[in-house]
């Protein structure tokens, strides 16, 4: 248990303005809740029953002050009002050089993804002093992230994006809930995020962790080669060679995108070229500002606002695209902008520690796939730094539970801590992997422990 | 009428035989009979809302969730959500005492369509059943709110039995509203002109024209979360089409007027109570009564204020947020008046004086953190934390509770023929009001520092406020237990109150306690206005 305290952290540009506010609005409360009660007192104690007090005449009514008592605390509701209102405004305001980070929520963790690919689990880190914009949305109910030290929160809803922004002032950890009631494990939806210098960040950004390749693919151990990640001054469009910007390209050939989207124009569907961040004229005559809601409307519910002049014959992409997916394409379609915002420029490549096993079978080869798809190896890396335990030489190896307990980590085992993760906890780590009970299918999880027993046994290490 | 009549009066009534006796209950169609049935059920929900508050304060003594799993901490605070906002809040002052009083205070005989009051009764139980039922077999764990997309598409609890309930009990709502209006419309006795109704009317006036204009859209929007959730038609999920945010409109477009439902009711008794006990005339009655629309009219237009950081659009915060300002001062008119009357009064500390001034000090800081929360910025911080959990119990449960409270006291002789214990009433009245602001004062200090609401595990610099907040819960389960206790013995031991007990000057008073099943024995005639208080002059 710790001591009292009145003020969270103030570690964002936002913290002391409305700080500053809210102390104005307990000294103003104070004026009212303070006086009133004592007023209260004072008429209960003097014209109490027993009181001999002069009672003639009492006023039934008396419009200057009922006109006093309205009016009064009518400006101090005001003035309250737009000096609220004026910061408001700001919180919604979002600098133009915003370093962009991709935000998706899901029952019950948070993904967070730089520009540069780099992807974080229950923890967001960020720089000091740079503006930065969180891009979100959710994988399935609405959920809300919240970050108490920067005052800042905002839900984060399935089938749209929302945004919010803060610039950083502290180095420190600081928490990230969830505030939206989203299910069973609400209250363990959250992690940590992380404050630190430009150049710490810059380093970070450039350490090994689990990143998006250029190919779209999810990989772990991964390093990015160019270590200036963030520029040192604000650029105003994205690159082509940042990670993200490549993947969407890529998936936009994969899916065809560029045989209608022909960028000189002449197409069958409009050019992508500077579509991003301007306004759209629409086949019904209105105009659209073209943000990150219509960009990933118009690829999943692709009829749903077509530009004037052209067919609706795009196929929709709903239900066919991840969420991480319409991020890349979005990130691309941004990057063809020069309203595309600014995202900073690293290319990774396949270096130390991403040994995968030899794939001998089929269903080491699924498993592998599902590893990676479900997120697994975000947590569970090999160099043993992940959020959970390396699983290399996990199999038939004995291990110690968090109770203290050991036991042999056989099939049965492995098969347990994935469907009911939680029971078996094994001891340093924290309970935080998602229960895959109702999401994985019997041949999946079997897919999955073949291979992690491909990861080597106790004993018997490939 | 002789003291073992006035004893029996309810119990016997002309019914000789147990059979006949429930009979006499269960098809009654006398607006009092009705009030105490449903006097009966709201405490019995009340109790079990309670508990289940309890439980919840007693799983979040600890930063771990050690009691229960999270699943049951979840289906906890759903079942106090719904049960105390659904089947205590809503329905209690005016379903209690506005049943037993609107016609007495009026001089009618009864309510305009007595057998619609009892189906309103029959409608609020069977909702409370479905509730009841949906918490009997496993609970549901969508909080009170229902948001969607959670509970049309990944909640695995009984959503649907439970918004069957609430929507059955809306139809109750809404019956008992219309019946109120008509009433106060048609029914008042010769010489009762609007100005002179007491202030008790004019908040249940306000109060039914929300409850029959609101509650039809929340009956919509539950419908539509059966519907999405039953037969998967898109509505609100965005996966099969829907709109996730449009549910939140459709809810809080009832579930805000319905905070105006819970307070007006509960400001018109403690303008009742304030009257009697300083006897004089409430100051500025024409600006009390007509805030009471205000608040009603505003109500409606301020909804968007639960949704600054639901993607709202910034227009739409500000415009919200503008509005929300405004409704904060016919409340403040209300305090100021209220304090006003004080001068120059005749003041007595009697225990229903005792609640009506908690329930100022309470609402006070109730509706100055109501401004805290519609100043958009700062709510971005506090909203979805235990800033508006207290926030929302100072006013509901400092509010409405404690004038729920306060009226039981002051009409308790009316309706039983019987006063309580004096001695005890202060006790109770005090332990409740501190319990109150131990159990809740905390709750703001910790939301301002970010500790989320509806956490089932918790960080642990949080854990001194849960600490105190708990304790406090446990002084107020004791305050809320006590009056049930001497008022139960007092049907019994307490002593006959007599027709006036307060020396009240409102047509209630004008006739036996318990009242006849027709009320007056002649027709009453007003001829002056409310609260006309016989002059102190012996005082002076």
């Amino acid at each position: 248990m710790q001591g009292f305290s009145f003020f969270p952290d103030q570690a964002s540009t936002f913290a002391g303005p409305i700080d500053l506010l809210y102390f104005v609005l307990v000294v103003l409360s104070l004026l009212f809740a303070g006086v009133l009660p004592f007023v209260v007192l004072y008429l209960v104690v003097r014209y109490h029953r027993s009181q001999q007090v002069d009672r003639t005449n009492p006023p039934a009514s008396d419009l200057r002050l009922e006109l006093t008592w309205t009016i009064i605390p009518l400006i101090l509701a005001m003035i309250v009002f737009f000096w609220g209102a004026f910061l408001y405004v700001q919180m919604r305001t979002i600098p133009p050089q915003a370093i962009d980070i991709y935000v998706i929520g899901k029952q019950w963790m948070w993904h967070t993804q730089h520009s540069n690919g780099k992807r974080e689990n229950n923890e967001l880190h960020v720089p000091i002093g740079r503006p930065v914009r969180l891009i979100m949305t959710s994988q399935d109910v609405i959920h809300s992230f919240y970050v108490p030290a920067f005052r800042v929160k905002q839900d984060v809803l399935p089938g749209r994006y929302t945004t919010l922004w803060f610039e950083a002032t502290q180095a420190g950890q600081y928490h990230l809930f969830c505030a939206e009631y989203c299910g069973t494990e609400h209250s363990l939806m959250g992690g940590t995020v992380t404050v630190m210098s430009l150049s710490d960040y810059q380093a970070w950004l450039s350490t090994p962790g689990q990143v998006i390749m250029p190919d779209g693919t999810i990989q772990a151990g991964t390093v990015l080669l160019n270590t200036n990640a963030i520029p040192s001054k604000p650029t105003t469009s994205s690159s082509l060679s940042d990670p993200m910007v490549l993947a969407g390209e890529k998936l936009f050939t994969s899916l065809g995108c560029v045989s209608c989207h022909v960028m000189a124009g002449g197409g069958l569907g409009p050019s992508l070229k500077n579509v991003f961040g301007f306004d759209q004229l629409l086949a019904d005559g209105s105009m659209v500002k073209s943000d990150e809601n219509y960009i990933s409307e118009s690829i999943l519910r692709s009829t749903a606002k077509v530009v004037k002049g052209y067919p609706a014959v795009m196929p929709p992409y709903q239900g066919q695209l991840s969420n991480d997916q319409v991020n890349q394409l979005l990130a691309y379609i941004k990057s063809l902008s020069t309203r595309g915002g600014t995202t900073p420029s690293a290319v990774p490549t396949t270096a130390t520690g991403a040994t995968a096993a030899p794939v001998a079978e089929d269903l080491v080869a699924k498993g592998k796939s599902l590893f990676t798809k479900i997120g697994c190896v975000g947590c569970h890396m090999d160099n043993g730094a992940g959020l959970g335990p390396s699983l290399k030489g996990v199999y038939n190896s004995t291990v110690t539970l968090d109770d203290g307990t050991t036991l042999k980590a056989d099939e049965t085992y492995l098969h347990e801590s994935i469907i009911t993760s939680q029971a078996k906890v094994v001891k340093g780590y924290s309970m935080i992997m998602p229960v895959y009970k109702s999401q994985l299918k019997a041949d999946e999880v079997a897919a999955l422990i073949e291979y992690v027993k491909s990861l080597g046994s106790a004993g018997n290490q490939p | 009428m002789s003291t073992t009549a006035l004893i029996n009066h309810y119990a016997t009534n002309r019914a000789t035989t147990a059979s006949a006796w429930l009979k006499s209950w269960l098809l009654t169609v006398d607006h009092k009979r009705i009030a105490i049935l449903y006097l009966i059920s709201i405490n019995v929900f009340f109790l079990l809302g309670g508990l289940a508050a309890s439980i919840v304060r007693l799983e979040l003594v600890t930063p771990q969730g050690d009691l229960m799993s999270a699943d049951m901490y979840n289906r906890m605070f759903t079942l106090h959500g719904v049960i105390m906002v659904f089947f205590f809040l809503i329905p209690g002052i005016p379903s209690v005492l506005g049943n037993f009083l609107i016609p007495l205070m009026i001089g009618a005989r009864d309510l305009a369509f007595p057998k619609l009051n009892l189906l309103s009764w029959y409608l609020y139980m069977g909702g409370g059943l479905f509730a009841l039922c949906a918490a009997v077999f496993g609970g549901v764990d969508t909080g009170w709110t229902f948001y969607t997309p959670f509970s049309t598409s990944y909640s695995n609890s009984n959503v649907v039995l439970t918004i069957a309930g609430a929507f059955v009990m809306g139809f109750s709502s809404i019956l008992t509203g219309l019946n109120f209006i008509i009433t106060i419309h048609k029914m008042r006795a010769p010489g009762l002109t609007w100005f002179r109704l007491p202030l008790f009317i004019w908040a249940h006036y306000a109060t039914s024209l929300i409850q029959i204009l609101a509650t039809p859209v929340v009956a919509i929007a539950l419908l539509l979360v059966l519907v999405e959730r039953v037969w998967h038609i898109g509505v609100f999920d965005p996966a099969i089409g829907g709109d996730p945010v449009l549910y939140q409109h459709l809810f809080w477009f009832y579930s805000h007027p319905a905070v105006y439902i819970m307070i007006l009711p509960a400001m018109g008794v403690i303008s009742e109570l304030i009257a009697t006990f300083s006897r004089r005339r409430i100051f500025g009655y024409e600006f009390v009564a007509f805030s009471s629309i205000a608040i009603a009219i505003l109500g409606f237009l301020v909804w968007g204020h639960h949704m600054y950081v639901s993607s709202q659009s910034v227009y739409s915060g500000l415009v919200f947020g503008f509005i929300t300002m405004l409704v904060a001062i016919p409340s403040a008119i209300k305090v100021f008046n209220w304090t006003a009357t004080l001068y120059k009064g005749s003041i007595s500390y009697r225990t229903p004086m005792l609640y009506a001034l908690g329930f100022i000090g309470l609402f006070i800081i109730g509706g100055l953190t109501g401004i805290f929360l519609s100043v958009v910025a700062v709510d971005i911080h506090v909203t979805d934390t235990y800033f508006v959990v207290a926030h929302f119990h100072y006013v509901m449960v400092g509010g409405t509770m404690m004038a729920y409270l306060g009226g039981i006291h002051y009409w308790w002789p009316k309706m039983t023929g019987r006063m309580y214990n004096e001695a005890w009433g202060t006790i109770s009245a005090l332990v409740v009001f501190v319990g109150f602001n131990l159990t809740f004062f905390p709750q703001f200090i910790m939301g301002y520092l970010g500790m989320p609401r509806r956490y089932h595990v918790y960080p642990q610099e949080f854990q001194i406020y849960h600490v105190m907040s708990t304790a406090g819960s446990t002084i107020l389960g004791i305050g809320f237990v006590i009056p049930l206790v001497y008022l139960l013995l007092s049907l019994r031991y307490g002593r006959l109150a007599g027709d006036d007990p307060w020396d009240a000057p409102g047509l209630e008073w004008r006739t036996s306690s318990p009242p006849p099943t027709f009320n007056f024995e002649t027709q009453p005639i007003v001829t002056e206005e409310a609260y006309a208080f016989q002059p102190e002059a012996a005082h002076l």
